[in-house]
């Protein structure tokens, strides 16, 4: 099970988080800033995996922004790493070859995409063809209210 | 509404305004403050989700959680969405407006749109708490049975987060939970078995009831994420359910052999490693498969391969190939990755074995000079070392050399456990004490560089060494006059030492004064040299400001004015220091009862036992020996003591073929003292070259004092390895193996003595855990010069397994027979040996003779006997009084063979250490009775296991029966005349 997901970007700014176990906002902080430095302090020739407390960080960076997925020290660590690519997929199919500035203005959609994707910290939609189909009936459906309203 | 801002509006305002965003980001918060308290829906909305993106960037939104509510509620998507996306980003379970919220679920979970209760259960799973869970239960028990895959997908995972809130929710919601497990969508079905992995993580038991279903999953599917967590799943039962593990090599090997996706394919030899039992033809393709993974390119699977070989490892130790792993565990400890390393060095503390060790060392040694944060690899070699009490050093002059050298570190974390070792290895090991001492003097003896007046090891490294100095001052090679002089020097006249901490200056004028008091026995011309010394540069230590310095430099002086500079006065204080030290159980202090008499001796004075008695032999005459064996248990030479030694003194030792001590003993002790080179050289350099020197020589062997010292009459602990006793018994002392193997070394026979020549057996101690025993055999030239015998060979019959022998037999002799033959090793397997009497083992002896005169070789061919003592394969079964006397009544049935024996002899100094050597021998567990105090007598109580069953037959063997004991009692009772020996032998019935 993930326990949270972390986009960073290499200055080491927040692009998203996302915490599937409850947690207070002080410790998502904290958690942020001790991850965070542990990882961009790492040199790309290193493994992807390390540990941290009692979880497993996987991470991957992508263009300038590191993935990073904390899951439970007896999860898959290569499954956590094909999800994020997963991850990374989808939002590359949607907004079309995706770059940071993407993320950073459309935050919101980052997380409708990555809510349908996982759920309570598991995978639950395998196929970037389904996400992006409910993601674009949901866009359609906030679209149709739009325009109900303007004519109401 | 004029004030309003879009999203993008002010994410870009706050990218404008660099340096100074809190101040613009303050005055966002104050419109949206305003937005929020807005009428219009769309207007709060915006505001919400702005909300949600400054809460990213670490601003507080917790006063808006009511806004948040509104928003969540409104009807129409558009609106909603924020809300749900702000509710879950910042509340948690915790949030007090979360019972709000319930309505809104309900509500929206029976919405028309799969989406807006898609949102909902989404937002559910992230802030849900048990109020919550009991009031929608119901609601989510009818999404579980929904028409549309995505929600009842959706509803499987976000239980597992509910169950946790609310614990009796589970047992609503199994059944219908069970049933998902049938789901014809993919997705659900995944979803269902990943609920139920989660679970099984809590509790394994109580989903055992799945697994024909799973089972059943597992079998049938080819997806690679459902495939994952269902062998996630089985890892977790296999351990519960005994019958599992077979079931599961079919679906196993199946996906080993055909998966292309490395997850999967990591996953299952995960499960293999985890849940098959050692030996399975599965274990040994799962492992070829992790090979692969360990020899991959991409380092995050050679990281996981490293990680997954330390289960490996430690589950099956014999099938794993550890040569090739040793070498790629050595390469990943350079790796410049933390995380590898840490995980390298942990697997090579497991895998390394007496052979590798050496090497390994010095690969560390090497990296931690290269590192900057080298102490993991001190670490790791310390750790590896003190394993077993040094169960891997072989050599230890070596690593007593390593240990200097990494005390070179000044700042390390381990330096006190180095010096710890240091110490602990030379109390332990008394043969590398003169290596150590001379390498103690060379540490603190540095050539000061560059006038620098600091001694160039670790603190703690410094009192090792003096403390070492003092003690085994004895062990410094001779002549040791400058040794001592130089040695007393550098603990008093150095002027870092008076920087050093207190304890550390202490030891140091200690060991100091020890050297003094021992300066008659051993470099007598430097008495009054020392004696000035410590006169000299003992007060600057008086004076110093720490109390117990100043009192322990007060005491030394004081010595060495009382006995000045008279080596005669100065032998009487020997007693001193006599004692020698011995390793300490740490806790034995505590075990000290508390009520101490004073007057009492702690520790019972014990007697020397002692040590092994020369056999009385002529050495010119070797084959004596054979009929002489008997006199190595000590029986008859006792009364000869005296003269014992001197015989063996007189001839030349080494000049037998059957001395067992060193040839080129007087060699090594030759190169050892050769003059040390005058010019300023680093002593660890030194050391090395005299480490080198000693091991040309032939590497002496090292005994470790494994046990340590407990205090007396406190109670064993179970980690000593004991056999609780009771009280009044006392386990016999049998000698230690290398006694054992010595005293073995001396018992030859005469198996065959025919016209031409004569075949000695010397028979040794079976190899419990191969199952072998070694026989060493020899020949002699009887017949007469003219006649020339060659190739001698001995035929083993082939049930007798003999590793070396060929078609031919074992060659004794290859060639032609001079005097006598040097020795021929046999390895035979034990198995076949089953029955524990005396057995013959029928051989052919077969030789080629030619006379001079003659051209053509004559064939001999002889059957000789090869003869087994009974108690050659019975193996030493350590047990306590009672348990025997319970096996004597329980089984009778199996003891009722008894023979007696009475045997009497003239008056033995050390009866019971005697009875130890041949239980040892024998291989019998031996124990002492207690008897009446008044009497002299003695009893012991000997036992032996005879050999397990095995396949393996013999000619002439039979199985004993399964669990059968020899049991021995010997009495031995004093009498006028001599000592009389009542032996009796229980067995079972032939």
């Amino acid at each position: 099970m993930i326990n949270f997901i972390l986009l960073i970007s290499r200055q080491g700014k927040t692009r998203l988080k996302k915490w599937f176990v409850p947690c207070p906002e002080r410790d998502q902080f904290r958690t942020i800033k001790e991850v965070s430095s542990l990882i961009l302090n790492r040199s790309p020739k290193v493994c992807n995996f390390l540990e941290w407390r009692d979880y497993k960080l996987c991470y991957k960076r992508y263009a300038s922004l590191f993935f990073i997925a904390c899951i439970e020290q007896n999860d898959n660590e290569l499954l956590a790493l094909e999800m994020v690519h997963h991850f990374v997929e989808c939002l590359d199919r949607y907004f079309g070859n995706v770059c940071e500035l993407d993320l950073i203005f459309n935050f919101h959609k980052a997380y409708y995409i990555l809510d349908e994707i996982l759920i309570s910290g598991e995978l639950q939609e395998s196929s970037k063809r389904a996400v992006l189909h409910h993601i674009s009936e949901q866009d359609a459906m906030m679209q149709e209210n739009e325009q109900a309203k303007r004519k109401g | 509404m004029v004030f309003e801002k879009s999203l993008t509006a002010m994410v870009k305002g706050i990218r404008a305004h660099r340096g100074n965003e809190s101040e613009y980001i303050q005055a966002c918060i104050t419109e949206i403050q305003k937005e929020v308290a807005s009428k219009n829906m769309s207007t709060k909305s915006m505001a919400v989700l702005k909300l949600a993106y400054l809460t990213m960037l670490g601003y507080d939104m917790a006063w808006a959680t009511f806004a948040v509510v509104e928003v969540m509620g409104t009807n129409r998507f558009a609106t909603k969405r924020p809300g749900y996306l702000a509710s879950s980003i910042s509340f948690t379970d915790q949030t007090d407006v979360g019972l709000l919220t319930i309505n809104l679920f309900k509500k929206d979970f029976g919405s028309q749109s799969q989406y807006e209760s898609g949102t909902a259960i989404n937002c559910l799973s992230n802030i849900c708490s048990a109020e919550i869970s009991r009031d929608i239960m119901t609601d989510l028990l009818s999404l579980l049975s929904s028409s549309r895959a995505y929600l009842r997908k959706k509803t499987v995972l976000c239980l597992y987060r509910i169950f946790l809130k609310d614990p009796p929710a589970l047992r609503t919601c199994f059944p219908k939970l069970k049933d998902r497990l049938g789901d014809e969508d993919q997705g659900v079905l995944t979803a269902t078995v990943n609920t139920f992995l989660e679970l099984a993580r809590k509790n394994a038991r109580n989903y055992l009831s799945l697994v024909p279903q799973l089972y059943h999953i597992l079998v049938n599917t080819q997806n690679n994420w459902l495939s994952i967590k269902l062998l996630k799943v089985f890892q977790l039962l296999s351990p519960l359910e005994p019958r599992l593990p077979a079931k599961l090599v079919e679906p196993l090997t199946n996906i080993l052999n055909t998966t292309k996706a490395q997850s999967v394919e990591f996953e299952a030899i995960r499960c293999v490693v985890r849940s098959m039992p050692e030996g399975s033809a599965i274990v040994a393709l799962a492992i070829e498969k992790l090979q692969t993974f360990l020899n991959s390119s991409d380092r995050n699977l050679r990281f996981l391969a490293l990680d997954l070989y330390k289960e490996v490892v430690e589950k099956f130790k014999e099938k794993t190939s550890l040569k090739d792993l040793h070498d790629k565990v050595l390469t990943s400890i350079e790796e410049p990755d933390l995380t590898v390393r840490r995980v390298a060095l942990q697997l090579l503390d497991r895998i390394v074995d007496p052979s590798n060790f050496q090497e390994a060392v010095q690969r560390l040694l090497e990296f931690s000079r290269k590192a900057t944060l080298n102490d993991e690899f001190i670490g790791t070699i310390l750790r590896m070392a003190a394993r077993d009490r040094y169960a891997l050093v072989e050599d230890f002059a070596w690593y007593l050399l390593i240990l200097g050298e990494i005390s070179r570190n000044m700042d390390s974390s381990y330096a006190a456990t180095v010096a710890e070792q240091f110490v602990d290895i030379c109390v332990r090991v008394p043969q590398v004490r003169p290596y150590a001492v001379t390498l103690a003097l060379g540490l603190l003896d540095t050539p000061a560089e560059a006038e620098r007046d600091s001694i160039s090891v670790c603190t703690p490294m410094v009192a090792a060494c003096a403390w070492l100095l003092g003690e085994y001052s004895g062990d410094l090679e001779k002549p040791s006059e400058a040794a001592f002089l130089s040695g007393a020097k550098v603990l008093l006249t150095s002027r870092s030492i008076q920087a050093l901490d207190a304890a550390t200056q202490t030891q140091c004028i200690w060991a100091a004064s020890k050297l003094y008091l021992a300066v008659p026995e051993h470099a007598p011309s430097t008495v009054a040299q020392l004696h000035e010394l410590l006169c000299s540069q003992l007060p600057s230590f008086v004076r110093s400001t720490h109390l117990d310095v100043s009192e322990r430099a007060r005491l030394a002086l004081n010595i060495a004015n009382f006995y000045k500079a008279d080596a005669q006065s100065l032998q009487s204080a020997k007693g001193l220091v006599a004692e020698q030290l011995l390793p300490v159980k740490p806790d034995a202090q505590a075990q000290v009862p508390v009520s101490v008499d004073l007057d009492e001796p702690f520790f019972v004075i014990e007697e020397a036992r002692p040590s092994f008695m020369p056999v009385r032999a002529d050495p010119t005459d070797p084959y004596s020996l054979a009929s002489t064996y008997k006199d190595d248990l000590g029986f008859a030479s006792e009364p000869n003591r005296a003269e014992a030694p001197q015989s063996t003194a007189q001839g030349v030792p080494s000049s037998s073929m059957y001395y067992l001590g060193k040839s080129d003993e007087r060699a090594a002790a030759e190169q050892a003292q050769e003059p040390s080179v005058p010019e300023v050289k680093d002593p660890l350099a030194q050391m090395r070259e005299r480490l080198e020197a000693q091991r040309n020589a032939g590497a002496p062997k090292y005994q470790v004092m494994r046990d340590d010292v407990t205090a007396p009459g406190a109670t064993p602990t179970p980690d000593a390895g004991q056999v609780p006793s009771s009280s009044s018994t006392a386990t016999l002392p049998i000698p230690p193996e290398k006694e054992l193997t010595d005293l073995q070394g001396r018992l030859w026979t005469v198996c065959h003595r025919g016209e031409h020549l004569a075949v000695y057996v010397c028979i040794r101690s079976p190899n419990l855990r191969k199952r072998q025993i070694r026989l060493e055999l020899r020949c002699e030239r009887l017949c007469a010069p003219e006649l020339l015998v060659s190739d001698v060979a001995l035929r083993f019959p082939s049930a007798a397994h003999v590793q070396e022998a060929d078609a031919s037999g074992r060659m004794l002799v290859v060639g032609s027979l001079q005097e006598r033959s040097s020795k021929v090793k046999a390895n035979l397997d034990s198995a076949p040996f089953l029955w524990p009497g005396v057995f013959d083992l029928r051989c052919e002896l077969e030789y080629l003779v030619k006379s001079a005169s003659s051209e053509a070789a004559e064939a001999q061919s002889l059957p000789i006997q090869l003869r087994f003592p009974a108690t050659t394969f019975l193996a030493p079964q350590p047990m306590s009084e009672d348990t025997i006397s319970d096996y004597v009544s329980s089984k009778s049935d199996l003891l009722g063979h008894q023979t007696a024996q009475a045997l009497s002899f003239e008056k033995t100094a050390d009866l019971s250490s005697l009875v130890g050597r041949c239980a040892g021998l024998c291989h019998f567990h031996g124990i002492q009775q207690a008897v009446s105090p008044q009497s002299q007598d003695m009893k012991f109580l000997l036992v032996g296991a005879v050999q397990p069953p095995s396949a393996a037959t013999l000619e002439g063997q039979r199985a004993a029966p399964t669990g059968a004991l020899v049991i021995c009692r010997c009495a031995a009772l004093v009498r006028p005349s001599g000592l009389e020996l009542r032996i009796t032998v229980k067995a079972f019935q032939q």
